[in-house]
């Protein structure tokens, strides 16, 4: 069950793939939520797995929380963890978030186009940087790594 | 109308200069930035009023007073 999500047209289940981001409408579950904005190289700095691993704690209490990718933050889905610095807490972190059912709100420009990207198929959720601001606009708290 | 106050590092990532500027882009509320360390400002529309924490701008006391005097602080 998904829990503390709060989402742009949160996938009812598995990957979504919209194509028309700027038509979403917001849903939000409960409290105004946290939102994590990552935009740290996983490949070069710890900064991205620590802010996959505060992502999941707040997950884990009482607040809504979403999670965007930004820059080359989105290699934090690479199927191949052993060129990420902390790559085996990175695939452990993001295996719980999917199991929780978070998705990942991704870039779109950002968006690696390697196939084995996201070989895990973790929900994730297109957006462009004016769905983030909407995001920001409606966040209780941004926590920007 | 809400007053929004956003701190700027030297560091902050490229894509939240991004979602900084579709940010202060939409109407509604009041946006003031503070470069912080001799950051750069990043392109910002006009409305949007940049100060700087260096000794010809804000001290370290007027950027506290800033703080408190907005409704929402983010720090990128």
């Amino acid at each position: 069950m998904a829990r503390n999500v709060a989402t742009l047209q949160a996938p009812a289940s598995g990957p979504i793939d919209r194509t028309t981001p700027s038509d979403a409408r917001l849903r939000v579950t409960g409290s105004p939520p946290v939102l994590v904005l990552i935009s740290e190289d996983p490949r070069v700095s710890h900064r991205a797995n620590e802010a996959l691993r505060i992502a999941l704690g707040i997950v884990a209490g009482e607040s809504p929380v979403t999670i965007v990718l930004g820059g080359p933050a989105t290699r934090l889905l690479d199927e191949d963890t052993d060129g990420l610095v902390d790559g085996d807490d990175i695939a452990k972190f993001r295996a719980a978030l999917r199991r929780l059912q978070v998705p990942f709100h991704v870039e779109t420009a950002a968006r690696p186009a390697d196939a084995d990207w996201n070989a895990e198929g973790h929900p994730i959720v297109p957006v462009t940087a004016a769905d983030v601001a909407a995001l920001v606009a409606q966040a209780r708290r941004l926590l920007v790594f | 109308m809400a007053r929004v106050l956003h701190l700027w590092k030297a560091d902050a990532p490229a894509f939240a200069a991004e979602v900084l500027g579709a940010a202060v882009a939409a109407p509604g509320d009041e946006h003031t930035l503070v470069c912080l360390d001799g950051a750069p400002a990043p392109a910002l529309p006009a409305a949007v009023r940049v100060r700087r924490l260096a000794p010809d701008d804000l001290d370290y006391a007027a950027l506290v007073a800033l703080i408190f005097d907005a409704d929402r602080v983010i720090a990128w």
